[in-house]
């Protein structure tokens, strides 16, 4: 008997996942747990393996498409089988499958809406136009506590048409529009002849643009600029490279040696390693350490637990680790969250300082420069010694500067001396 | 079992040799003297000119049915007709010492029986009181139309021919017939004349006359009752479960003697050898003679006998002695009145599988010929007269049956069934069906009343804790009190089942009853469910109130006939003459496997003619049965096993100690809510209220909670008033899903309240497999969880929530195909 394919439940919080692309065609053979296809959550980019082993029947959304996790997504039984009982609204003219998988979202323009008789009586009462939203109901039905969602919203722009005006290459064809709600049909292209490439924001942009935004929309950001000497982070950084292979030290870098450093002082400064949420501060005595992961699809931030607990060896292994889930997709929701510190290091960029944003609700970031020659007073003279640059973005709403400046001048203490802590 | 009674093992193990009585076959000897000595000349044509009037009465329904014509009228009957061709003199003979109040049912085959009886009636009834019932049959249709016939003598005479006219008007469907034309060839009847029910199916008639039989006897009525029943129904179970229970011996020793003994019952099988196309004696069944049958019964072998139906005053003779048993309370009697029937079983049997020169031998032994014959040489008449006669008896059936089929002066009933609807209940109500005293054993304030009266009314006390169980009254216990109180208020009230005495019913509903009432108003029977229900209808019919009791749903089954054929149509088929006041209580069981936990409401729902009950609360319970005591309509009352030591802890009143009625149809809103309506038959009430508890509590959804307590007759007013607020609906109940009353009201509430649906209704029922062990009981009857995740894959998916359980829509494509 022909079975569904579902997709699974994503860490905690994700609600739905994007199709990036399907490994699999109707008709080909499958076993249980190959690749049917690879999703991408708000966060990690995943692959969903096939529950059941047969033939690929049905698949029933497309590359693209968001769909809610526990959604059926495929079917897989013997060849020939009806795939009818997956469908939710049987099709007027069944065979072709891409007629029904229209019909089972329920946004195709000839397809029928999926809308409960009652919903459909408020919606007209009220003029609401209901063909863009969302259903809730089983199936992705419009039922009555969606249109009473749209009324209490006051939405008077679809999605569809919200993003078309976002992207700049759309404008309203009447700027009083009649109707209550406006939709995609109500406008018409931008007066800029711009060739532009319309990209609908979804996925890990999605999350960064609403998490920058809130960033600065949240906070009361500073930023401190410092630097600390250098030499003995190079000096050690050498010998660990140069270190016996068995050791297995060799791949120990700059800027694990700073994550490192970061999460020996973090401790003794709880209020910076510290997260502040309705109102309350919440300060932790372990070190969770965000590190930002440069990636093709955008920033990512994994989270190294407890580092203060880890040796210099664990903590460069789990960095790499994250860092290599990060840029392969593999990276788990739930090791993109619970950080409550965070670094960002640009300094291989070549930049010496910058203005880090907080990752809310953490109250501090600290972004890192390179290293770059800096004048000193030694003896009578003068003595360019390496220096790396240290900028701490805190929030000023929780966090005073004295606080972050000891902070800094520690840190910077303790990166002076690096072979040393790590004796610790 | 009585205690009065003991089983002593010394004496149940001596050794000994039954002996049973002789069985006479064709006793009978004719004896000229002394038959003229019994009968008078004018009685002995009478006899001749019945037969004679029953066998052209046939050959014309014969000539309709095969030739579409009778002597130049032509009419093409479209309905049934098994004609009684050759047994005329068993019908005839039968009535000869019959009197109006003697009642006789019969088969599909008993045209000559009403013919004969109800002419023996007509002889017997004075003048006026002829009149009167030709006036009020049908407000005087029939007579108007039989008036306009030439050459009437006297009322007699025009009864007689009323007679005949009924009786085609009622064969062929029409509104001036004895029952509108409702019953039909296979049921007509008519009450006045001591004409009971015909029954269309084979021995259906037996448990009914035992009921009838009963119902005279415990109301001190006159009369014997005859039920005309085929050969072959000898081996139809109800009938033996009737025979067995007209032979209790509890009518002899336990019964006030004064009632006088068992019931006046005749089991007179109409032996015409062919039960269709077999033969029971020889063929399909092994008792040699039928008459054998009583030897199995009880010690006077029922004074079961042979009988020569082909001689009327042979059976006149047996008919008039077994009458003078009856009567002195020594029944039951059985009679094999041996007969047979020249025409086939209906106008499309060829008799293939008999000789022609069988039926040949038969008419060399023609009754009425015979019978003319002896009235000739023993000089009562002479062959011109008696050919005389033959001829104006068969003028008459044409002229009578002229107007019969003529739709001018006979029309048939609105087309359009509004009439027939109004007849499937009377929607009466009657506080006693006599107005005599009842009989009790103790005054009321005596009765166990006293205990149950002083009890909390209520099962919670003032914080909301549950009341001790045994000071508080129970579902159980308001049965009893609305049973106590129609039992002190009509006297024809009876009550039975198979442990109702001393045990007081398998779950105690009884208890007290005992103490209350003498026996033959309380009585145990033999485990057989069809006689349980069949006497019933009997009793009902009668016009009595009756009480039965199934001890489990289940066992419906074995009385299917009698509830679903019987019970349910016999108001409508006897075209309103007859009220049908009868309170089948059925008890859903519980944690006892299969055949004893079903909910079988939807089954009974279907059947049209029964109102169905289903109280789930203590004072439902009694607010509902006080209404099905006190209606003149047939209830099948449903009680669940999960519900009778349940207190009352829904309404905040308790459970009055005065008589109340619950309004017929009527739902009852339990719990109110804005989000969603779920709407119970039976214990799942309880479940459903906990669903929505859990509703609130746990995810904001405020659930409305309706008990329907009513499947027939019911009001959807309230429920679609409760869905247009809501827009979603739940359904739940015991029963299995599939073909469950669930979705006729899921049908029709999507009919009246679709434009305010937020999505489809919903159906929750039982599994569609067997009820497995009490252990296992969550896999099949539906839980509040079930109801919850039904209400999140179908209707209102609720946030964060991770069902239990498969419940959504695809699961019912994948249920169906696997056939479960």
């Amino acid at each position: 008997m022909a079975q569904a394919i579902v997709l699974p439940k994503l860490g905690n919080t994700a609600e739905s996942a994007i199709i990036l692309a399907w490994h699999a065609n109707v008709g080909d053979e499958v076993s249980a747990g190959d690749v049917l296809c690879e999703i991408e959550t708000d966060k990690a980019t995943l692959e969903v393996e096939s529950s059941a082993g047969g033939v690929l029947l049905a698949r029933l959304f497309e590359a693209g498409d968001d769909v809610p996790v526990l959604s059926q997504i495929a079917v897989v039984g013997r060849a020939g089988e009806s795939v009818e009982e997956f469908q939710i609204l049987p099709s007027p003219e069944p065979p072709h499958l891409e007629t029904r998988r229209k019909a089972i979202r329920g946004k195709a323009v000839d397809s029928p809406i999926r809308i409960s008789p009652r919903a459909r009586n408020l919606a007209e009462r009220k003029g609401i136009e209901y063909a863009d939203l969302t259903g809730s109901g089983p199936g992705g039905r419009l039922i009555e506590r969606d249109i009473n969602a749209a009324i209490k919203e006051g939405v008077k722009i679809t999605p569809v048409a919200q993003a078309m005006l976002d992207s700049g290459d759309f404008q309203l064809a009447d700027p009083q529009p009649r109707s209550a709600r406006v939709g995609k049909l109500d406008l018409v292209p931008a007066d800029s002849g711009d060739e532009i490439e319309e990209i609908p924001l979804r996925g890990v942009r999605q999350t960064i643009a609403r998490r920058l935004l809130a960033s600065t929309q949240t906070t009361a950001q500073l930023t401190l600029n410092s630097s600390a000497d250098a030499r003995a982070l190079r000096a050690f950084r050498e010998r660990l490279k140069e270190s016996d292979e068995a050791l297995g030290l060799r791949a120990i870098n700059i800027n694990d040696l700073l994550m490192f450093a970061v999460a020996r002082t973090l401790p003794a400064f709880p209020n910076l390693n510290a997260l502040f949420e309705n109102d309350t501060i919440y300060q932790f005595s372990a070190a969770h350490l965000g590190m930002a992961v440069d990636t093709e699809r955008g920033l990512l931030v994994p989270v190294i637990r407890k580092a203060q607990a880890l040796s210099l060896k664990q903590l460069s292994a789990e960095a790499r680790r994250l860092a290599a889930a990060c840029r392969d997709g593999s990276v788990s929701p739930d090791e993109l969250a619970g950080g409550t510190f965070t670094v960002s290091n640009l300094g291989a960029l070549g930049i010496e300082n910058f203005t880090p944003l907080l990752n809310p609700p953490q109250v501090a970031i600290l972004g890192i420069g390179s290293i770059h020659l800096k004048p000193v007073a030694a003896g009578d003279g003068v003595e360019f010694r390496p220096h790396i640059g240290l900028s701490l973005t805190i929030d000023h709403q929780v966090v005073d500067g004295a606080p972050a400046v000891r902070f800094l001048a520690q840190l910077a203490r303790h990166l002076a001396q690096i072979d040393l802590l790590a004796a610790i | 079992m009585p205690k009065s009674l003991t089983i002593d093992p010394a004496e149940e193990r001596k050794p000994a040799v039954l002996r049973a009585p002789e069985i006479p076959l064709n006793a009978y000897v004719s004896d000229p003297a002394a038959e003229a000595a019994a009968y008078s000349r004018e009685q002995l044509v009478a006899i001749y000119q019945d037969m004679v009037l029953i066998r052209e009465f046939e050959t014309a329904l014969d000539g309709f049915k095969k030739e579409g014509s009778y002597r130049g009228i032509r009419y093409t009957h479209a309905g049934p007709a098994h004609l009684s061709i050759g047994q005329e003199a068993a019908a005839v003979g039968q009535c000869v010492h019959l009197e109006p109040q003697d009642f006789i049912l019969g088969s599909h085959r008993s045209h000559g029986e009403i013919l004969a009886k109800g002419l023996s009636a007509i002889r017997q009834l004075d003048e006026d009181r002829l009149l009167t019932i030709m006036e009020s049959a049908q407000g005087g249709a029939a007579l108007r139309v039989v008036e306009s016939l030439k050459d009437i003598e006297d009322i007699r005479s025009l009864a007689s021919n009323w007679l005949v006219y009924g009786a085609y008007a009622e064969i062929f469907a029409r509104k001036t017939g004895f029952n509108q034309g409702m019953g039909g060839s296979m049921h007509a009847f008519f009450p006045p004349f001591g004409i009971m029910p015909n029954n269309a199916i084979v021995g259906g008639s037996a448990d009914i006359a035992l009921g009838m039989a009963l119902f005279k006897r415990i109301n001190r009525r006159n009369g014997i009752v005859i039920a005309n029943i085929g050969d072959s129904s000898a081996a139809s179970g109800p009938v033996w479960e009737a025979m067995n229970f007209a032979a209790m011996d509890q009518y002899r020793t336990l019964w006030d003697a004064d009632l006088g003994g068992a019931p006046p019952i005749l089991f007179n099988f109409i032996n015409n050898f062919y039960g269709m196309g077999g033969q029971p004696q020889g063929e399909t069944l092994g008792f040699g003679s039928l008459a054998r049958v009583g030897l199995g019964v009880n010690a006077d072998a029922m004074h079961s006998e042979r009988v020569d139906g082909y001689n009327p005053l042979a059976v006149a003779d047996a008919t008039r002695r077994k009458k003078g048993l009856l009567l002195k309370g020594r029944g039951p009697a059985l009679l094999d009145v041996i007969t047979y029937r020249y025409s086939g079983h209906s106008p499309s049997d060829a008799s293939s599988y008999r000789a022609r020169a069988e039926i040949a031998l038969w008419r060399a032994h023609d009754s009425i010929r015979g019978f003319g014959e002896y009235l000739c040489a023993n000089r009562y008449a002479d062959e011109a007269q008696l050919h005389g006669l033959r001829e104006s008896v068969s003028e008459r059936i044409a002229e009578i049956v002229a107007l019969a089929v003529d739709l001018g002066s006979s029309p048939r009933l609105d087309p359009a069934g509004a009439a027939i609807g109004a007849m499937m209940f009377s929607n009466e109500t009657a506080d006693a069906l006599d107005d005599r005293e009842p009989e009790v054993s103790q005054p009321l304030q005596e009765s166990r009343l006293k205990v149950t009266a002083g009890k909390h009314r209520f099962g919670l006390d003032e914080d909301g804790a549950l009341r001790p169980r045994l000071k508080t009254l129970t579902y159980a216990e308001a049965i009893f009190e609305a049973m106590l109180h129609r039992f002190y208020n009509d006297p024809t009230m009876i009550a039975f089942g198979e442990e109702n005495r001393d045990w007081g019913g398998a779950f105690g509903a009884y208890r007290g009853l005992t103490e209350a009432l003498p026996y033959h108003r309380l009585f145990n029977t033999p485990i057989s469910e069809a006689a349980i229900a069949g006497v019933a209808v009997g009793y009902a019919l009668a016009s009595g109130r009756a009480v039965p009791e199934l001890m489990y749903c289940d066992f419906m089954g074995r009385a299917g006939d009698e509830i679903f054929n019987q019970m349910a149509k016999w108001q409508a088929m006897s075209g309103n003459l007859l009220r049908m006041p009868l309170v089948l209580r059925v008890s859903v069981g519980m944690k006892y496997g299969a055949q004893h936990s079903q909910d079988w409401s939807s089954l009974v729902a279907h059947i049209p003619g029964l109102k169905v009950y289903f109280p789930a609360t203590a004072f439902d319970a009694k607010g509902m049965l006080n209404r099905a005591l006190r209606g003149t309509d047939p209830v099948v009352f449903f009680e669940s096993q999960r519900l009778y030591n349940q207190p009352e802890t829904l309404f905040s009143g308790g459970v009055p100690v005065e008589y109340y009625e619950v309004e017929e149809g009527e739902p009852y809103l339990h719990r109110p809510g804005s989000d969603i309506s779920i709407v119970t038959i039976g214990a799942t009430l309880y479940r459903a209220l906990e669903a929505a508890e859990r509703l609130e509590r746990e995810h904001r959804v405020s659930a409305e909670v309706i008990d329907a307590r009513f499947l027939n007759p019911l009001n959807y007013a309230p429920i679609i008033e409760s869905v247009r607020k809501t827009g979603a609906l739940l359904l739940a109940s015991d029963a299995s899903e599939r073909g469950s009353f669930l979705h006729t009201m899921a049908s029709n509430i999507s009919q009246l309240a679709f434009d305010f649906l937020d999505g489809p209704v919903a159906v929750l029922g039982s599994r569609n497999w067997i009820t497995p062990p009490a252990e296992l009981d969550e896999s099949f009857f539906p839980g509040a969880d079930w109801m919850i995740d039904m209400i999140h894959q179908r209707l209102l998916p609720l946030p964060g929530y991770q069902p239990r359980s498969e419940q959504g829509a695809p699961d019912i494509i994948r249920r169906n195909r696997a056939g479960v």
